[in-house]
């Protein structure tokens, strides 16, 4: 039953994630296809920022993200966040795993991908680059878009010039 | 023999369920053990961006949005932020009537001028308030939020910390408590409901000199 729950939960999200796939701004790392990297806007140096992005595995077997890096921040570390007695806890993980048939989304409070010590601020429209690194896949570069500082999503491709 | 079994099946089901109730029993304790603390009528000392000293007597008069976070936090404090933002923005020429304010737990960091650019990136109304980390902490207390500083990221530190959002009335009195991921429509509805209710609403809203003074900073 539960197993069926999942399939049906899967099943969803792969179709809620079409649209955004259909769109260009996508990726691709062996058989994993990394959709809409993203941010948000950041003002002051020095400060930290989390980049967002989908990871859907069109492959038979798993694969895992194991690192990340940009050039724009002192460091990059995949982290996810924990709720304990309602404090909001963000902590490292090792690696996210990437299962066929079981599209992963980053997004704001759960996985991301933290960005240490950026050395600019994030411009809202702006662009960074972000070397992910798969266990299988090896590395893959993407460009993540800058939203605005209270974004909950990324904007379609294409109206960046807001 | 089979009795003895049934019997046997039977204790087992019985300890995994109670087990299981307990976990559950554990679960919602635990959720009540939140940081829903503090009290009905907080005060707090704290220093504006501008550097003037403010306390709870300056908003008298207006219903406070209140939030504490840093400046560093990219993920959390942006989405509340945003959500507190885009719920004053619902409220139409209502939003006069209400200050929204991010506190920070972080002054070692937050310096005025961060924290001044930072809550400006959501509202041009957002008013950021930090002091010495006593003051913090006293404020912090008051409304029953906690945090504490994460060790091993050297300089680019995080700091775990409650992420509720809370509305306080003209008077001072604590009004309501929203946790972390409330949408913007149920901040307005709840505000507009208490403004409604309120003295406040009878006479046309003018905004007041330490209102219009918010837009200074940058």
């Amino acid at each position: 039953m539960r197993k069926i729950h999942g399939l049906i939960k899967a099943a969803t999200l792969c179709l809620c994630l079409i649209p955004a796939l259909a769109i260009a701004h996508d990726y691709k790392a062996g058989d994993v296809v990394i959709g809409h990297p993203w941010t948000r806007a950041t003002t002051g140096s020095g400060q930290n920022g989390a980049a967002y992005l989908t990871l859907v595995n069109n492959g038979k077997e798993a694969d895992r993200l194991i690192k990340a890096s940009t050039p724009a921040a002192q460091k990059a570390e995949l982290h996810t966040h924990l709720v304990e007695d309602g404090v909001m806890k963000m902590r490292p993980v090792e690696g996210i795993d990437i299962e066929p048939g079981a599209p992963l989304e980053l997004k704001p409070g759960g996985l991301h991908v933290m960005l240490l010590g950026l050395k600019e601020p994030l411009k809202d429209g702006g662009k960074i680059p972000l070397t992910l690194t798969f266990q299988k896949a090896g590395d893959v570069t993407v460009e993540v878009q800058v939203e605005s500082a209270g974004a909950m999503e990324p904007a379609h491709e294409g109206s960046a010039t807001h | 023999m089979k009795r003895v079994r049934s019997l046997a099946i039977g204790i087992v089901a019985a300890v995994i369920f109670a087990v299981l109730a307990g976990t559950q029993i554990f679960h919602v304790a635990q959720m009540r053990a939140k940081p829903s603390g503090g009290v009905a009528e907080p005060h707090f000392t704290l220093t504006a961006a501008d550097g003037r000293t403010v306390t709870e007597q300056d908003f008298r008069g207006k219903f406070l949005v209140v939030y504490f976070g840093y400046t560093f936090c990219p993920d959390v404090c942006p989405t509340n932020l945003n959500a507190i933002a885009a719920g004053l923005d619902k409220l139409g020429g209502k939003a006069d009537l209400v200050v929204p304010v991010f506190v920070s737990v972080d002054p070692a960091r937050d310096t005025p001028e961060k924290l001044s650019a930072y809550v400006a990136q959501f509202s041009p109304h957002m008013l950021g308030l930090s002091g010495t980390p006593e003051q913090v902490k006293a404020a912090a207390t008051q409304f029953g939020a906690v945090y504490s500083r994460v060790e091993g990221d050297g300089e680019f530190y995080s700091v775990d910390h409650s992420a509720d959002t809370y509305v306080v009335g003209p008077d001072g009195v604590r009004l309501e408590t929203l946790a972390h991921g409330f949408t913007p429509e149920r901040l307005a509805a709840v505000l507009s409901q208490r403004i409604s209710s309120s003295a406040l609403s009878m006479p046309p809203a003018k905004v007041e000199p330490s209102g219009s003074s918010q837009g200074e900073k940058q």
